[in-house]
């Protein structure tokens, strides 16, 4: 395949190309998806030099296991399922805790009438949001930048980390109002 | 229905999860309550921002090593860019910027090429007197002794060097590629990629200075980047061999 006819090959062609061995359509692909992949690695470990040993794995897998990619499911959605899964036996291996609940109390963040300002946040900055999703505990982070961030629905959540529905929601709410936290008292 | 039990919801209400009903009371609260409302507008904001956050490049090295891993030894492998400009410059895909570690390679052979232009470009600047029917090329020293010694001006003796020195280094080459192939067994697989993609890139640049060299035996710049390239290769062996 030459490169004019790789910039225009389909995912399904480069996903066969790859399969059948061809680098150039494997780089093509990877040239396609590694901002995504990074982007979400980045996000769900915290820190670059992680996101790129774990990106690195990723496209490993995916070459390892793009024989068996029958494409019932779109190729990105796939990769980044696997993606995910990856980070996510990555956290497993760390005994990295996904539970859900902060040593702070799962109430703490409730605001009371009365006790804060009724004034709105102010813009949020791209940067400080980064900073904040990056500190919140695993679990939460996890779960809000599968929603917020990637667009996963909550049962597709509860599959891939193993929980009930109602347990994503109830992580994701938390997650948020965490970052609101975060953000205000960085004003 | 009391704050909390609103504020609990408000992210169901973003998501449009909740069912009519509730939905409505949500929105009727949220016109009456200052607090909650400033709490929604708030987390409302978060939602739309992470939406819109950008994606990130990771380094280019990143590829190089997935390449390292995933290559067939001695395989010939592809850059995953074949961006306009790198495929118009680098046309060998092995020489394209993240087609692998090709830098250390083609920075050698430059930094050698580089070295014998200079020394080239002076030596014809200043070149040997020609002194009693010798050639150019030699200098005769009239020593106390009845005979003349030749010596060679030092520029020229070493951009002139005999073929000799091609046919030593490439002994020299010979024998670490023979020791090298004794020890490559207990190299990684990444190093053993890195090995051959290094090594298919210096034998591209001596095959090239070989047909260079081939037409024009007699130009020493041509002789010059002959030698650099396979002085790079020598280099390069020294340094695999003692991995």
């Amino acid at each position: 395949m030459t490169a004019k006819s790789l910039e225009s090959a389909t995912e399904s062609e480069l996903v066969a190309r790859s399969a059948a061995g061809d680098i150039d359509a494997f780089g093509k692909l990877y040239e396609r998806h590694r901002r995504r992949v990074y982007s979400l690695c980045l996000r769900m470990m915290g820190n670059a030099a992680d996101a790129e040993d774990m990106t690195q794995e990723v496209f490993i897998q995916v070459h390892r296991k793009i024989g068996s990619f029958r494409g019932e499911a779109a190729f990105t959605t796939w990769l980044h399922r696997l993606t995910v899964n990856q980070v996510l036996m990555h956290f497993r291996k760390r005994n990295v805790r996904l539970e859900m609940t902060t040593e702070e109390g799962d109430m703490k963040d409730l605001i009371q009438p009365g006790t804060e300002r009724p004034r709105a946040m102010p813009i949020v900055d791209r940067i400080a949001l980064e900073q904040a999703i990056s500190q919140l505990p695993p679990g939460y982070r996890t779960v809000f930048i599968l929603h917020d961030i990637e667009g996963y629905e909550h049962e597709e959540i509860a599959r891939i980390l193993d929980c009930s529905v109602g347990t994503s929601k109830s992580q994701l709410h938390k997650a948020r109002m965490k970052l609101r936290k975060i953000l205000r008292t960085e004003e | 229905m009391g704050c909390f039990a609103y504020q609990e919801k408000i992210s169901d209400y973003i998501d449009d999860l909740l069912p009519p009903p509730e939905r409505q009371q949500m929105e009727g609260h949220l016109s009456t309550c200052s607090v909650c409302h400033t709490f929604y507008k708030d987390l409302d904001m978060i939602c739309e921002a992470s939406r819109n956050l950008p994606e990130y490049e990771p380094s280019p090295v990143v590829w190089e090593r997935i390449l390292a891993e995933i290559s067939p030894r001695g395989a010939r492998v592809g850059a995953p860019a074949g961006s306009g400009w790198t495929a118009r410059w680098f046309p060998f895909r092995a020489l394209r910027p993240g087609a692998g570690v090709w830098q250390p390679a083609l920075a050698a052979v430059l930094v050698f090429v580089s070295v014998a232009a200079v020394m080239y470009y002076r030596s014809s600047l200043q070149p040997a007197e020609p002194i009693g029917g010798m050639d150019n090329s030699s200098t005769p020293l009239r020593a106390s002794g009845p005979s003349p010694i030749t010596v060679q001006p030092v520029n020229r003796l070493i951009i002139n060097k005999p073929l000799i020195e091609v046919e030593l280094v490439q002994q020299r080459i010979d024998e670490l590629q023979k020791r090298i192939e004794t020890v490559q067994s207990r190299w990684s697989p990444e190093v053993q990629a890195l090995y051959w993609q290094q090594l298919q890139i210096v034998d591209h640049c001596i095959r090239h200075c070989q047909d260079r060299f081939a037409v024009h035996n007699d130009n020493p710049a041509v002789r010059a980047v002959y030698q650099a390239a396979l002085r790079a290769k020598l280099e390069m062996l020294k340094q695999f061999s003692e991995m």
